[in-house]
Parts: C-alpha cells; structure tokens; sequence
C-alpha cells in the first residue's frame, strides 16, 4: 500500500443560500483545494463525491465547469458520513495505485431538499422512523441515558454549545459567528428534551473538497504534505451487541482501525474535528474515540481540555453546532480543518504546535443498529 | 367503515392474556431478535422459533418530543422500553400534555392503538403505558 496525502483543501460558503446550485457550491470549494494544493485541474484523474439528496452524477455536474472530463468519476452516499465515504474511497484507489492524483467532494443543499425545516427522519419505511424517531430524537434518548449513568445535566450539554460558539465565533466560515451563553442556550426553544434549538446543528448549504495525491506528486508540490496517516470506514453493528445506548461502537470501532494503521495513540492526537449534529452526543465521541476513559466524557468537558487553550481542543471549526452541517460535506470539511490544523493556518483557533489531528464522521440510523456507518481519519505532520 | 391495518404484518398481537410483540428466538444459540428475524441475527442460524414478548416492559429513558411530522402532532413523547430477553424497544408513550416523564426504570404496559390514519384506513401499531403498579417481567 503506498502513503497518501492531502495536497490542497477547499471550502464553500456555509449558510442558507437555496438560490446557489450544487454545481455552483461543489465549484467553489473544488477550485479552492485545486488552487491550495498548486495543480491544474487537467491533472486530476479520478473524483468522488457525496451527496445525501436529491443526489444524481454530483461529480460530473460540479467537474464539467472545471474542465475536468474523460476520467473515472463515482458519486457515493452514506448519510453524514458520505463526505468521509469519499474520502476513504480516493484514500484506497491513490493507495492501491489506481490513480495518483484525485479530489474528493461533499455537497449539500439542505434548503431546497426535501427535509428542509424538518427534523431529519431514516428512510421511509424505517420502522422505528414510522413511529417517531428522528436524529434529534435518538440522541435525545442518548442524552436522557446520559443524565441517568454518568451525572451528566442540561447545563453541561449546554456547555458543549457554548465552546462551539466560542470557536464558530472565530471562524469567518461558520454560519453562526456568534457567541451564546449557557442561559441563552438552555432558554432556546425545546426540541426533544433536554435538546434545544441551540444544541442543534442548523440547516446549512455548503460543499468542501480535498485534494489527495501519491507521494511522488505530492512532494512535487509540497514541502510537508500532510499525510494520511490513519483511514477507517465502517458499519454499525445491531444495537443489541452494545452495553447501553451511551456509546456509538462503530465510531469506536473506527478509531481503534485508524489509531492502530496510523501507529499513534489517542493521547499523541493535538486536534480533533467530530460529529457534533446534537451537543450531548459530543460527549459520547470523548469516550468512544479513548479523549478519555469510559464514564469520564463528563469530567473531560468540565475540565476544559476540549476547550480553546485545552489538552485536546474539539471542534475548533466552530463544529456542525455553529459552523453548520450539509450532511454529505461535513466529513469532507473535516479533513479540511484538520489539514488547516496541521499546517498552521487555522489563525484565531489554532492549536498551537499541532502535529496529530483526528477527524470523525457518523452517519444514518435505521432500525436496529447503532448507527450506520462510522469514519475516522487520522492526518499527521 | 374498513378494517384497520396493521403497520406491518408479524410484529404484534392481541391474545387473551392482553396485546404482546412478536419476535424470534434463536433454538442455537437463544437470541431474541425483535423485530422477528428469518435466521438468527447473532449467530446466523435459520433455526428460529416464534415467542411473544408479552406486554410487560420497563422504561429505559424518555423524550418529548416538541416538533411534530407529517404523522404526529407536536408534543408527543416517546422511549426506549426494555422487555423480556433484555429486547430493547423504541415506541411512543401514552403521556397526556403537560404531564412528567415516567422516571427511568418505570414499569410499562404494551397497547395496540390506531396511530394515524393512511388511505381511509386506521393503521394500528404499538405504544406503551406507564404501569406504576404493574410488577415489571423484566426486572
Ligand atoms: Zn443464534
């Protein structure tokens, strides 16, 4: 297997803006990782994109106003975790040798989809979808559990909220740029108790796309590329294989695949960009991603290690709290920030000194399962 | 007036003894899959015999949920209910508005009711019942 990395990153804008097409969004932030990693789009051999609605030849419709045709071009699905599908997916065809040189994409416009406004459902014939559950209202349930067995109260979910705004804040690229406090956060409307609005990630429309090259390319255009050090997608397994309804095993699962390629450990990882759709589940990542012992999540956030200036910052992007969260970029945009991390350019919120960053997406429920499908990758300097 | 349908055929019924799930155990290795499983979802084996559930349960944890959909009016409350077999269920809960939650580990009692209606027809499903009194099978 050869060693893959990222040349180049690129980001849309992020907000609501039903009047900018997929091209036009998927565009902006392709050019941008082309322009990043210092090639001419004439070099790309092989794209991946996501999309989670209203999803049909993403690629091609974004790359035909780049000039880029007459290469293999495959368009994947995985609910949140599509972007990080596509990812994964380039990772393996550069490192199987396939291609040298490729760009992934995520792009979503969540106000003209079918669900705008909505609480986001599973599929349509999804038992437990038919009698009621939504994302908001699973992780609702996980977040009553979280009170129940680890001590855990309104205000420290609250509190997650907050340290996102705190970071989106400083973010020109969040949807949010705007700082809340516990009491305003808590004061929001009720969603599904004890989550309210400003514990949920907004209706966002954006794409980001990532730029991943060989070796040989890549040290023709970079000094210190950034390397893929660690890459994991996988599955969630039946919910009756889990102790409690407190962890999301597949997210745990990917980890340990990704900690183990990349031969690093989670006390070694400087920076960390996560799943934040709904702030309580945040505390779950802390523990399945080893941040912290079992049971600890709670005691981690209250310390402030994951805060600006901490141990182990999370989501210094602002997260999918206040940066925003079209589903199929978000696991792209992930690896955008880590990379941005990892190359010193994240300005307000840059962890100072970072070598080792983690980024994580979770995607889809259905009947049964944890979740469905779970990536981490792991980038280093 | 027509008959009401069921959500799906195989997940439930009324018995004498009061409404029960229906699911699937596993004659190899003893799993109880609910929804019922053709082979077992453990272990793979397609020697799965039918069992009930029976009605009896107790509440995990609880949610109100404070936007409504298509099928469900705002203010509707729902859970996870562990049943025999350490089954654990999601279904609505039969809470008036304004009402608490049902504490965690409250006992519960299955009800078979129409929950919306679809092409002039009732569709029946389940929900549960909060049963203070009611001696929980699981616990
Ligand atoms: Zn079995």
């Amino acid at each position: 297997m050869r060693e893959v990395f990222v040349l180049g990153v690129g980001q849309s804008d992020f907000g609501k803006m039903p009047e900018r097409s997929i091209a036009d969004l998927g565009g902006q932030a392709a050019r941008a990782a082309i322009a990043d990693a210092g090639i001419n789009s004439a070099q790309i051999q092989a794209v991946f994109s996501s999309r989670v609605y209203d999803a049909m030849i993403t690629s091609q419709t974004i790359m035909k106003d780049l000039g880029v045709t007459r290469v293999e071009m495959v368009n994947v699905e995985n609910a949140c975790a599509g972007g990080s599908t596509a990812i994964r997916s380039l990772y393996k065809d550069i490192a199987a040798g396939f291609v040298d040189l490729g760009i992934a994409i995520g792009v979503e416009s969540m106000t003209t989809s079918p669900i705008a406004g909505k609480l986001i459902p599973p599929d349509r014939d999804d038992l437990d979808g038919q009698l009621g559950l939504s994302m908001p209202v699973l992780f609702a349930l996980q977040a009553q559990r979280l009170m129940a067995t680890h001590g855990a109260t309104p205000e420290d979910f609250a509190q997650v909220s907050v340290k996102a705004h705190d970071f989106g804040a400083l973010n020109p690229r969040a949807q949010y740029q705007k700082r809340f406090t516990v009491e305003e956060v808590l004061a929001s409307r009720m969603i599904a108790d004890p989550i309210t609005l400003l514990q949920c990630c907004p209706n966002t429309d954006g794409a980001a796309a990532v730029v991943m090259a060989s070796a040989d390319v890549a040290k023709k255009y970079a000094e210190a590329p950034v390397r893929v050090a660690g890459s994991a997608l996988i599955s969630g397994d039946y919910d009756f294989r889990r102790s409690d309804i407190t962890t999301l095993e597949l997210g745990a699962r990917a980890a340990a695949l990704a900690y183990e390629q990349a031969g690093v450990a989670p006390s070694d990882v400087d920076v960390v960009e996560l799943h934040d759709a709904f702030a309580s589940e945040e505390i779950v990542h802390y523990e399945d991603l080893g941040l912290c012992a079992r049971g600890d999540g709670v005691g981690l956030l209250r310390s402030g290690a994951t805060s600006l200036g901490g141990r182990i910052p999370v989501n210094p992007s602002g997260g999918l709290l206040s940066l925003g969260h079209p589903l199929a970029a978000s696991g792209v945009r992930v690896i955008c920030d880590i990379t941005d991390q990892l190359r010193g350019r994240s300005g307000a919120s840059q962890v100072p000194g970072a070598k080792v960053g983690l980024a994580q997406m979770l995607g889809g429920v259905a009947t049964g399962l944890d979740a469905a499908a779970g990536s981490v990758h792991i980038l280093t300097v | 007036m027509t008959n009401p349908v069921p959500l799906r055929e195989g997940l439930f019924r009324e018995t004498a003894a009061g409404p029960t799930l229906l699911a699937s155990c596993c004659t190899a290795c003893g799993h109880t899959s609910y929804p019922p499983a053709p082979r077992c979802l453990d272990c793979g084996r397609e020697a799965q015999e039918p069992v009930e559930l029976g009605s009896d349960g107790e509440l995990l944890c609880a949610t109100v949920v404070h936007m409504g959909n298509h099928r469900y009016p705002p203010g509707y409350t729902v859970g996870y209910v562990t049943m025999p077999h350490g089954v654990r269920v999601f279904a609505q809960l039969a809470i008036s508005a304004g009402e608490d939650l049902p504490a965690p580990g409250t006992p519960m009692t299955l009800e078979i009711v129409p929950m919306w209606r679809e092409q002039e027809q009732d569709v029946l499903a389940y929900r549960f019942v909060p049963a203070p009194g009611k001696e929980s099978a699981h616990a």
